[in-house]
């Protein structure tokens, strides 16, 4: 049994036994429009830490990839965009 | 070149018949060069592209989501810059699109409860356990989770929680496999979950007990 079997079968568990059930942060994942997740971005990009602004945010990325992974695409567009805007 | 507008400006030009065409210029044009950056300096795994290849997306990407956009328009609500909602739905667009090419063959069928999907991969494997001990109690295990998931859970319970959680699919395939949506993808790997914990514990395992045992 190799190590990343057993590091995705502890990611499983770990998942089955500690994935948090917030149904107002996953509306706002599920809900594209949604504009909470983009004010957020922003103060993100802006560098607070999503940790502090919005942790019940930051524990659900934790476990749901595809949110984290839209968030963070999200967060560095907008510091590009600051980036360009400073720049001008 | 592009203007700077307000929020109020950027809906309202795009409302009005006489403004629409500049400003939806403006917005595709902004929306492709995040997208453009996105792909080119955050997606490793097209580094083996062209510029021009890249380009060429990151063109297509931003002209749906400008439609897109101006689909949704009544949406907005103005709690974020304008351009930052548009620029959520482009990333998601981008990144839905290359989810679906990357999972374009991938289909649930391969995951199903008949066979010991847990224990064959693991047995696949051979690196050196812990100590026998723990290996020994793994694997044994490893066959009660089988059993647990194929017990436990209805089928597509079981190809949700294995594709999200263990193999990591992206969301929007499973459910896109499943014929549902993201946020009903949600419900059905939580009740998953909540079963898979129950049926663990009536057989007298607690969950501390297995993250313990799978610790590394």
């Amino acid at each position: 049994m190799s190590d990343n079997t057993v590091e995705r079968l502890q990611e499983l568990l770990d998942f089955v036994v500690n994935c948090p059930e917030n149904s107002e942060i996953e509306s706002m994942d599920c809900n594209e429009h949604c504009e909470s997740i983009s004010r957020l971005a922003e103060r993100v990009a802006a560098g607070e830490s999503l940790r502090d602004v919005l942790p019940a945010l930051e524990h659900h990325m934790r476990y749901w990839r595809d949110c984290r992974e839209e968030f963070i695409a999200l967060v560095s567009v907008l510091k590009m965009e600051s980036f360009l805007n400073q720049d001008n | 070149m592009t203007t700077d507008r307000t929020n109020e400006e950027w809906v309202s030009q795009l409302r009005n018949p006489d403004m629409q065409s500049q400003a939806l210029e403006e917005l595709r044009e902004r929306l492709q060069r995040s997208v453009f950056y996105y792909l080119s300096q955050e997606r490793s795994d097209l580094r083996g592209l062209a510029i021009t290849e890249l380009e060429e997306m990151a063109q297509d990407l931003a002209q749906d989501a400008t439609l897109r956009v101006l689909d949704n328009l009544d949406y907005f609500r103005g709690e974020s810059r304008f351009t930052t909602w548009a620029n959520k739905i482009a990333i998601r667009i981008a990144i839905s699109e290359l989810r679906r090419a990357h999972y374009k063959d991938f289909s649930l069928d391969v995951l199903t409860a008949d066979g010991d999907f847990i224990s064959a991969r693991a047995s696949l494997m051979g690196e050196a356990p812990p100590n026998p001990e723990t290996a020994a109690e793994r694997e044994n295990m490893f066959k009660v989770l089988d059993e647990a998931l194929k017990n436990a859970l209805t089928e597509r319970q079981y190809q949700a929680l294995v594709a999200v959680a263990l193999n990591n699919i992206p969301m929007d395939t499973v459910a896109e496999e499943l014929g549902t949506n993201r946020n009903a993808l949600y419900k059905l790997i939580h009740d998953a979950r909540r079963k898979l914990k129950t049926y663990l514990e009536e057989q007298g395992l607690s969950t501390d007990y297995l993250l313990r045992l799978f610790e590394r």
